[in-house]
């Protein structure tokens, strides 16, 4: 297992080495959707023995649980149906060196985040899956893209700040305890900096899968650079944030307040996200906002599991993330295989599959929704749930009606259709195979009547909803993507620059000589002061 | 009074000799220099460049294998009256940093300081190899004599050794910039050397151990502390005292800026910290290592954030060194008499680590830097496009040395940070902790706005040139070290604690 883990990581970053040379990169284009090949050979060993540890160096560990291979085993399916797209997209492209470069950096970290087993690997894998992605959003070096890249870096790169502020702290925790994640997140619940882990951590992770209000940079980078980088990058790396929310989240103890909390914030972003994205008008960013609420809808899940002290709903949520991660990727790379027309079968393909994020019944997000079922309660939380799926329902409807319309710039070179419909069935296929391995139940109780109920109403009810508001003529107010995260955004824009500014200032005053030599002087007299003052006698 | 014996020399030790020729070796060679005349300067430098680091790596070896300091007693009088070398863990470590690092820079350099036959000897390629030779001796005295007067000398060859090398361009931009390196090190000397008579007078020695033997906290020893720390904290460019250094080190030579920024300023810190550490351990008042740290987290803040600004890639860099050199100052906070040892014995790692790494990455991001300049002819940032197809290498080198200021795994940076992390959380001390954290966001924003100019495609009517391979390599082989030191486990090394009585 360690070579298929080894290979994994490092075939990619191979693969961007052997860029170097002119002669062989046409052949390393061609090949970028083998690249992820090795991973899959890891989720079938996971299964089979759940969890499984290799280490070497010392520092360096590498696990493969069961939620770990979930989300492996989708993300890499996922690479390897748009790297072939990607291939065909780019040959003949100029600059194909320079994006295989970032994809291929790109993907070695988010396959490889999920089966790092140690802090530092989590790390350095994490920083991979966020920062090259830079180059993919920027590709085209237009202004906005150029702009949407910093933002979507600026993001990435104070998250990281977060979690490696988290990371150290749950290692100062745990003295001597090595810098494996799981031990040291056992002994974070005893700690006495456990809430102040946990804040990090989830506005860390959150930054990353967009919990609202930390959603802003998303709509703004899905809705810039090519249609083939945001597919991987919306169904891909934005599991990073998810798997580090599974792997340092305490599920094992009951931790009702910061569950609750987590659960809330979810929601929150579950349903915003949905009311939100009705009001935008480019389809790619309601598919945005429909990341930031389905996402936020496994944040809740975890949240939930947190509350309870359920381990298990570390493989629950990711059970429903893979459904997400085949089919968001799958939308983003329909919508650049589009042409002038669309046919009614793909628009039905389509629709059945997005409205799984609904949970229409026979989907494969309809089986994730009867997973985490027990989790989210028959309560409050549960109606919450089931109106997240409501908002959800319209706003997929929303996303065909914009997608539906002609395109106003019909893609130059579309990518190939093969890849959306794989991608699509790949996910159903999966969850309807998964389901009784993850939950134990067997896949025919998705089928049983009272589930079906549970799952159709809230479809029929966003269904009747869409077709109530188009028949009045609602027209719902058009807000720019990111809504108030965008305004943050400008908000955090203008302050940096200002305090740069004032920094840069007193920067040139210091380069003055008066200046300096004084402050030489005063630090002189200060220091014998204070040694004076406070010194040993 | 345990610490204060362990510093104490009494005997030359086996391979004890080698010390002294690890400084008068280059001395020799550089009097060879200018006997021969400047046509075989390279090949000679190299030959005492790489005998420099066999020397370098047998004490190394020797002070490993021993677990002991290795010491001389020059003409086997002992201190008050003779001066000693000792080498312990540190000044081991930084010999081998130091030789490995100028050998590359040389290398880098042997072109461009020719001194092709046929034609009249030009000035400018002795003068730069026999700074070389100045730099690594001196540099060699600084981190193995134990005679605050030696130091003295060590440090002013240092700087006068540097000067040159900043000058040689000889703009009206470079002549300036090495004139204010030269009068504000000649500040910083003056302090010291107040400091130093000051302390002559009060124990009647120049000798550390003899001196932090009868330390009495009096008013002559206070003030002579802070003349000598404030001296050098004006030739290590601590923040606010930088204000030389962006210019002189961004108008050097390539291979002279890369030696100035990973090594020269690391020589006035590594004083310092032989002084608070070892000399004047009791007299370390948490107060004022809070001041050094402040002024570290300033630079931290305020040098990632005009390096952020910069327009030219060679002044980017040189504000990254007033960065990273920020971070070094937290250990005197972050080691603090009292607390618990293995939070010092972090603090202190992390800080020699960070010395190390930053070194090694800052060497090779200077050498990618004056390579790009080569290949654009200017070092504007907002035109670095096309870089990457000429110089792939180059490009790689300046991304794993970014890698390494910016403090990702897998690199000699990130165990750096990640260990004063770890000791100014476990110390409480949250405030440096979040500096350091935002300094790493701060480095990641400026290495990569420069990596996406270099991946891009070049300009209209761009010009660029070919620049060889070999060179590209050594600037290459630099970064790498410092990724590579990324392996390391991240725990106290204990090499560094030898000879040191924590």
């Amino acid at each position: 297992m360690i070579f298929a883990i080894m290979a994994m990581i490092l075939l990619p970053l191979a693969m961007a080495l052997l860029l170097l040379s002119p002669a062989l990169r046409p052949m390393v284009v061609r090949g970028l959707g083998l690249a992820p090949l090795p991973a899959l050979l890891l989720p079938p060993a996971a299964w089979e023995g759940s969890i499984s540890t290799v280490s070497f160096f010392g520092t360096w560990r590498y696990v493969l649980d069961q939620a770990g291979a979930l989300l492996l085993g989708a993300c890499a399916l996922l690479w390897i149906i748009a790297g072939s797209a990607a291939s065909r997209w780019l040959a003949g492209r100029g600059g194909q060196g320079r994006f295989a470069l970032w994809w291929l950096l790109t993907l070695s970290g988010s396959l490889g985040v999920f089966v790092a087993g140690d802090v530092v690997s989590f790390y350095a894998l994490y920083a991979l899956a966020s920062l090259p992605a830079y180059g993919l959003i920027a590709f085209g070096g237009g202004g906005a893209e150029r702009r949407a890249g910093r933002v979507t870096i600026a993001a990435a790169l104070i998250g990281e700040g977060l979690i490696l502020a988290a990371m150290v702290l749950l290692a100062v925790n745990a003295p001597g305890q090595g810098l494996a994640i799981a031990p040291l997140v056992a002994a974070l619940p005893s700690s006495p900096h456990c809430g102040a882990v946990i804040a990090l951590l989830v506005i860390g992770f959150g930054l990353k899968i967009g919990l609202v209000p930390l959603h802003g940079w998303m709509p703004m980078s899905y809705a810039a650079g090519p249609l083939i980088a945001t597919a991987v990058l919306s169904g891909a790396t934005s599991k990073a944030g998810l798997i580090g929310l599974i792997r340092f989240l305490p599920l094992s103890e009951a931790m009702p307040v910061a569950g609750g909390m987590i659960l809330a914030a979810g929601l929150v972003s579950a349903l915003y996200g949905a009311l939100l994205g009705l009001t935008q008008a480019n389809p790619r960013s309601v598919l945005a906002y429909s990341s930031i609420s389905q996402l936020g809808q496994m944040a809740a899940v975890l949240g939930a599991g947190l509350a309870a002290g359920a381990p298990g709903a570390g493989v629950i949520a990711a059970y429903y993330a893979v459904y997400h991660v085949l089919v968001k990727g799958g939308l983003f790379l329909w919508l650049g295989a589009q042409g002038r027309r669309i046919a009614a079968w793909q628009l039905g393909l389509v629709g059945f599959a997005a409205l799984g994020f609904a949970g229409l019944p026979l989907t494969g997000g309809a089986l994730g929704k009867l997973a985490f079922k027990d989790l989210a309660g028959t309560g409050a939380t549960g109606m919450l749930f089931s109106f997240a799926a409501v908002g959800s329902t319209l706003l997929v409807l929303h996303f065909l009606r914009l997608a539906r319309a002609p395109a106003q710039d019909p893609q130059p070179q579309p990518l190939s259709p093969a890849a959306w419909i794989a991608a699509v069935i790949a996910a159903t296929l999966l969850q309807w195979t998964l389901f009784a391995a993850v939950t134990g139940d067997s896949a025919r109780s998705a089928l049983r009547p009272g589930a079906l109920f549970d799952l159709a109403w809230p479809v029929a009810a966003g269904a009747a909803l869409a077709w109530g508001l188009a028949a009045l003529g609602t027209r719902l107010p058009a807000f720019p993507p990111g809504d108030i995260g965008e305004r943050l955004i400008a908000i955090i824009e203008r302050q940096a620059t200002r305090i740069a500014s004032a920094i840069l200032r007193a920067e040139t005053q210091a380069h003055q000589w008066q200046v300096s030599t004084l402050a030489l002087a005063a630090a002189l007299i200060l220091f014998v002061a204070l040694q004076t003052v406070f010194g040993p006698r | 009074m345990m610490p204060l014996q362990a510093l104490a020399v009494t005997e030359t030790t086996p391979g004890g000799s080698l010390l002294v020729l690890g400084i008068v070796m280059p001395a020799v060679a550089l009097v060879a220099l200018i006997g021969l005349g400047g046509r075989g300067a390279r090949a000679i430098v190299i030959a005492a460049l790489l005998f420099q680091l066999y020397v370098a790596v047998r004490v190394a070896l020797l002070v490993a294998g021993t677990q002991s300091p290795l010491a001389y007693v020059v003409g086997g009088f002992h201190p008050p009256l003779g001066i000693t070398l000792r080498a312990d863990g540190i000044s081991a470590l930084m010999m081998v940093v130091s030789a490995a690092i100028f050998l590359a820079a040389a290398g880098f350099a042997w072109k461009d300081f020719a001194q092709p036959g046929g034609k009249p000897e030009a000035r400018a390629p002795l003068i730069f190899w026999s700074a070389m030779l100045a730099m690594a001796s001196a540099l060699n005295l600084l981190f193995t004599s134990s005679d605050l007067f030696n130091l003295y000398v060590g440090i002013e060859l240092l700087t006068f050794a540097a000067i040159p090398v900043t000058a040689i361009k000889g703009g009206a931009d470079t002549l300036r910039a090495a004139l204010r390196y030269l009068l504000f090190a000649v500040f910083g000397s003056m302090l010291y050397l107040f400091g130093i008579v000051l302390l002559y007078g009060a124990y009647g020695t120049l000798d550390i151990s003899g001196i932090a033997a009868q330390l009495q906290p009096n008013a002559a020893t206070l003030a002579a502390a802070g003349f000598v720390t404030v001296g050098l904290l004006a030739k290590t460019a601590l923040f606010p005292f930088h204000l030389w250094l962006p210019p002189a080190h961004a108008g050097a030579p390539a291979a002279g800026s890369a030696v100035l920024s990973a090594l020269v300023v690391k020589g006035s810190l590594f004083l310092l910290m032989r002084l608070w550490f070892d000399t004047f351990p009791t007299l370390r008042e948490p107060a004022d290592m809070q001041l050094l740290a402040l002024s570290g987290a300033l630079a931290v803040i305020v040098g990632s954030v005009t390096a952020l600004r910069q327009q030219r890639l060679k002044l980017l860099v040189a504000y990254s060194t007033v960065a990273q050199i920020g971070y070094m100052f937290f250990v005197f906070s972050l080691a603090p008499k009292g607390t618990g040892e293995a939070i010092a014995a972090t603090a202190w790692t992390g800080a020699w680590l960070q010395v190390v790494a930053h070194a090694f990455a800052k060497a090779g991001m200077f050498l990618a830097a004056g390579l790009a300049a080569e290949v654009l002819g200017h070092d504007r940032i907002r035109d670095l496009g096309g870089l990457s197809r000429r110089a792939p290498l180059a490009v790689l080198a300046f991304a794993l040395s970014g890698l390494s200021l910016m403090g990702l795994p897998p690199s000699g940076g990130f165990n750096a940070k990640f260990m004063l992390l770890v000791a100014a959380l476990a110390g409480g001390q949250w405030v440096w902790g979040a500096v350091i954290i935002a300094g790493g966001v701060l480095a990641g924003a400026y290495v990569f706005g420069v990596l996406a100019r270099m991946m891009a495609e070049p300009a209209a009517g761009a010009s660029l040139q070919a620049v060889g391979r070999g060179r590209q390599w050594i600037a290459l082989g630099l970064s790498a070290v410092a990724v590579l030191m990324g392996l390391l486990p991240l725990e106290p090394v204990a090499f560094l604690a030898i000879g040191r009585a924590l």
